[in-house]
């Protein structure tokens, strides 16, 4: 069979936005007040795309190393900012713990994923890199900023606990291990949730985009299958990551919960 | 009698009007008492000690060796402090007297010792039933009773017991107190302190000392 893809004319990109229409209707008609941002949404989504169209056309063309690190260690400090908002429960700014936690899960599986599964020819082809690297951070983002809000509502809800195994001798690993493993599952719950239902109740978007782009679904499923096993791996690893760096700075350097925690 | 636990000066500004400076020392096979009106500091001096709250001065020393040379987990386990309203974790009684002896620090120098678990059952009135029962379901008093057998089975040096009697009653306060004075006597070189506002508490101690924390400013 033959593959191909279907172009989308101007005035067909231009007929979608009548669909715009649709949604601020059921706003006029509720009284929600949601026109302006709609408007406003459906203007920034179509100058962001055009943009990062014209900007991916280039990274393409280019395709150089030393200008695509720089590009995704961005990617990673914008990933890491919004984390870092998504998490309300921390005592201090999470982003540069985000950033770290962040950027290591997403390069060290980025780079398995490219490098040993994909092999592109060079490994660091911006078309393949580009994409897998945004993907891992789009899914970790959610993950670690999950996991830091658990963790930070188990010990504020548990610091009794936390203590009385302190004065039964424990260091303060083993007083909060149990509570850093909820965290964590708690990150890693929704990659699982996608893993199991992905292609019962969805298609993912990835796998939708390659068939509409005209590959043959049996290759747009075995890609989908590395992105998401690839995500599970990063969102685990990111996960962990911040949670190991973030639980020390709950404690003083005598071991004991900071009084900032306690009267949290 | 020889010391074995001597702060001084120890210091803690608990609010701008007020602060706790206090100095002492615990001597072996006698129970320090603490006494003061609420809000002292005496939960506060107790955790002090615990090394659950970090001083603003003084020193502290365990049979002459500074405190900070000890690690802050093998410190909590000899000076062991046990809070007016002890932690009852998720899980049976049994589940709770467990939990201290799967921490690495504890399970790389003893074990649960089951003979003197089941002294001290019986000595404190808690059975086997109550021990198999949910712990979340334990009446108060029961709850501080399996608090200081689980401390007790720890074998600290010095045992720091923050109002253990407040929710018994006058018979079984005197176990208690009883359990304390022989666990002191069974072995040397244990020590303990007492935090309790009862009266009745000092007549069923036969070797105490006090120290009396002031209200407001003692800075």
């Amino acid at each position: 069979m033959d593959y191909s893809y279907i172009p989308i004319s101007n005035s067909q990109l231009a007929f979608s936005v009548g669909l715009v229409l649709l949604a601020g209707m059921v706003s006029a008609f509720l009284k929600l007040g949601l026109l302006p941002s709609l408007f406003w949404g459906t203007c920034r989504a179509f100058l962001q795309l055009t943009l990062i169209g014209y900007v991916l056309a280039y990274l393409f063309i280019i395709n150089h190393f030393l200008l695509l690190l720089p590009i995704i260690l961005l990617m990673c400090y914008i990933a890491a900012r919004e984390a870092g908002k998504r998490i309300t429960k921390s005592p201090h700014n999470p982003t540069f713990i985000s950033f770290i936690a962040l950027s290591s899960s997403t390069f060290l599986v980025g780079t398995i994923v490219v490098v040993l599964i994909i092999s592109p020819s060079p490994w660091y082809t911006a078309q393949v890199l580009i994409p897998i690297f945004g993907m891992i951070l789009g899914n970790s983002m959610n993950g670690i900023a999950l996991s830091l809000d658990r963790m930070y509502s188990e010990v504020y809800g548990k610091a009794d606990q936390i203590e009385a195994l302190l004065t039964f001798g424990a260091t303060p690993w083993e007083a909060v291990r149990d509570l850093v493993k909820n965290a964590v599952a708690a990150g890693m719950t929704p990659t699982i949730n996608s893993l199991m239902v992905v292609g019962l109740v969805s298609l993912p978007g990835m796998m939708t985009g390659q068939i509409l782009a005209g590959m043959d679904p049996q290759m747009a499923v075995r890609y989908q299958f590395v992105v998401m096993i690839m995500i599970a791996a990063a969102v685990a690893l990111g996960c962990f990551m911040i949670v190991a760096f973030s639980f020390k700075k709950l404690f003083t350097g005598d071991m004991a919960l900071k009084e900032t925690v306690r009267k949290n | 009698m020889a010391d074995l636990l001597e702060f001084k000066n120890l210091t803690k500004v608990i609010n701008p009007h007020h602060s706790l400076r206090v100095s002492g020392r615990v001597q072996e096979g006698k129970i320090l008492m603490v006494r003061g009106p609420s809000g002292s500091g005496k939960s506060t001096f107790l955790r002090l000690l615990a090394r659950l709250i970090p001083p603003d001065g003084g020193k502290v020393f365990f049979q002459g060796q500074d405190w900070m040379q000890i690690p802050a987990p093998k410190w909590r386990i000899m000076v062991h402090y046990v809070p007016q309203k002890p932690v009852i974790f998720a899980g049976t009684g049994a589940d709770n007297l467990h939990i201290p002896f799967a921490l690495k620090t504890v399970r790389e120098k003893k074990s649960l010792d089951y003979n003197k678990l089941e002294h001290y059952c019986e000595a404190l009135s808690i059975s086997s039933e109550t021990i198999a029962r949910e712990a979340q379901t334990l009446s108060g008093g029961e709850g501080s009773r399996l608090a200081v057998i689980r401390a007790l089975l720890l074998e600290p040096r010095i045992l720091m017991l923050d109002e253990p009697t407040a929710h018994l009653d006058s018979r079984t306060k005197k176990k208690v107190l009883q359990v304390l004075v022989e666990w002191l006597e069974t072995e040397p070189g244990r020590g303990a302190i007492l935090v309790s506002h009862s009266e009745e508490d000092i007549e069923d101690i036969p070797a105490f000392t006090v120290l009396e924390i002031l209200s407001g400013d003692e800075g």
